[in-house]
């Protein structure tokens, strides 16, 4: 009635059935691995090419003394920037060409545009929730990725002037019949 | 919302009667009302013109309820690096680039066409303030009664499932130990971050709405479970054949054997692990921060993204935990000792 008392070749009914699940579950990864990429949609594909990246004409020139935190960066070649990544219109990666696209991203290639004359000398890398720390631990020159400025960031970063105004808006299901009451004073964000 | 967005305190200053679910990103949000799990999401509509361009079920509501001046953030102390940037911005603008680049980008989604805002309509005038200790403790307190109550509620689900699918594993039919198998080998193998997911938006795909609570206690109790399962299962195997030979020769049931011999035992011989097992499940708690529970993580990681003072928010979030695991662990290695069987 108990197991113990079976005899021990009771052992290979399970084991014939574990080969068959691990085969099952190799199949599976199997799939997973084979599957065909999304496959490109001609619709999503620009015909004419993303504007504002030809950088400043005539180029600019900037105060950049010895030792400055400036200096330091036009002597390395390159800036590093966190940009959004998935956020469509404002900072996205384009999955067939792995190029980040979008508002944001623009504005990081005019300034490397400007900085050396090449809009490819920014390199834009991910910004997550974790953002700020990634600019504290010199992880990132600049971010541009949709940051509010604050009083409470602003005593932890530097902010550049505005470069875009956003309004901070509610989203609901079309038929879900929900509306504002207001007045809703129109005030800038704490 | 998402953690950090200047939404979530606006919304609390305008709306304090809303309830605020912070999800961990945008698309998690979107994908929320879609499911009817939350009425609505608040966020910059820069970040959702673009979403709801893709998901015609989606509109924005109402005016907007603050304006959000997006500025370039830089480290503090890199001033010239600032001053090059605010006169590439001013260029930027200036030369037509700001209007081509918006104009291709945001105006098909948005179909507003807008100019360059000006450029000192920044906030250059707010005064740095930083953050009160006592507004932060504040914060950890909401979080650290929902890691509580997380943490008993899976137990309480982990300890009773555990206990049955440990049993049933005994059992000599085979369909049976076969019910016990399944489950505790897919609980046990699958990422728990991995469950958060399935029993939130897979779920409520399927038209199943679960808080996002209930279904941290779902998802940690069931992923516990089967550890629980297999840390009973141990116990029982420190029990010699003997024992349950002589229960049965005595006329016992399988239950009453199981009830009254080896479960006095077995539990008696796996206290300690188990407690070690709590000590965890109180650590992968804070999974559940990812699917919008305000758990102390939660907490920790809104204060972070208001306020940038990383230090504090995640040392002071771990003496939290400590708070919880230490007493936790002392707690079992004394009850460990109080059920020892001395041989």
């Amino acid at each position: 009635v108990s197991s113990h008392t079976q005899p021990p070749r009771r052992r290979r009914g399970p084991s014939g059935l574990a080969l068959a699940i691990l085969l099952a579950l190799v199949a599976i990864a199997a799939c997973l691995l084979n599957a065909p990429a999304a496959s490109a949609d001609p619709t999503d594909d620009p015909t004419d090419a993303p504007p504002a990246t030809e950088g400043p004409s005539p180029p600019m020139t900037f105060d950049a003394p010895p030792g400055s935190d400036l200096r330091k960066i036009l002597d390395r070649g390159y800036i590093r920037v966190g940009v959004k990544y998935d956020i469509p219109t404002f900072g996205l990666r384009n999955l067939q060409t792995s190029k980040v696209e979008g508002f944001e991203p623009d504005l990081a290639r005019y300034i490397a545009a400007a900085l050396f004359g090449d809009p490819n000398a920014a390199r834009l890398e991910q910004g997550l929730n974790n953002r700020i720390p990634f600019l504290q631990a010199d992880k990132f020159d600049l971010v541009i990725f949709q940051l509010t400025i604050t009083p409470t960031r602003a005593a932890q970063v530097s902010f550049s002037d505005v470069y875009y105004l956003s309004q901070l808006r509610l989203v609901a299901k079309r038929d879900s019949g929900w509306t504002l009451c207001g007045p809703w004073p129109a005030s800038r964000s704490a | 919302v998402t953690p950090g967005s200047t939404a979530i305190t606006q919304l609390a200053e305008k709306s304090p009667e809303a309830k605020i679910v912070i999800l961990g990103a945008n698309s998690q949000c979107f994908d929320a009302v879609l499911d009817g799990r939350v009425d609505a999401m608040g966020g910059d509509d820069t970040s959702m013109a673009g979403f709801l361009a893709r998901e015609p079920q989606l509109t924005f509501i109402g005016p907007s309820l603050a304006e959000a001046p997006y500025g370039v953030g830089i480290k503090k102390g890199n001033d010239t690096l600032t001053a090059a940037v605010d006169q590439i911005i001013a260029r930027y603008i200036e030369d037509g680039s700001w209007q081509r680049s918006y104009d291709y980008w945001v105006k098909p989604v948005t179909g507003v066409a807008a100019t360059p805002p000006a450029p000192d309509s920044g906030v250059e005038a707010a005064t740095a303030t930083s953050s009160s200790l006592g507004a932060f403790i504040a914060e950890l307190r909401v979080g650290f009664a929902t890691t509580l109550t997380l943490v008993g509620a899976a137990t309480v689900l982990a300890l009773g499932l555990g206990l049955v699918l440990a049993s049933l594993r005994l059992s000599d039919l085979r369909p049976l130990r076969w019910t016990a198998v399944v489950p505790t080998e897919y609980f046990r193998n699958t990422p728990l971050l991995v469950l958060m997911y399935l029993f939130t938006s897979g779920l409520a795909k399927v038209g199943l709405l679960l808080t996002p609570f209930t279904a941290a206690v779902l998802a940690l109790g069931l992923y516990t479970s089967a550890y629980v399962a297999e840390i009973i299962r141990s116990g029982f195997a420190t029990i010699s054949g003997g024992q349950r030979e002589a229960a049965v020769s005595l006329g016992l049931s399988p239950l009453a054997t199981l009830r009254l011999v080896i479960l006095p035992q077995a539990l008696r011989a796996v206290t300690g692990p188990l407690g070690t097992q709590l000590v965890l499940t109180i650590k992968n708690s804070s999974v559940a921060a990812t699917i919008a529970v305000t758990d102390l993580l939660a907490q920790a990681m809104n204060y972070n993204a208001l306020t940038f003072q990383t230090s504090r928010a995640f040392l002071g979030v771990g003496v939290a935990y400590l708070t919880l695991t230490i007493p936790a662990s002392l707690l079992t290695q004394w009850a460990a000792r109080r059920v020892q069987i001395v041989q």
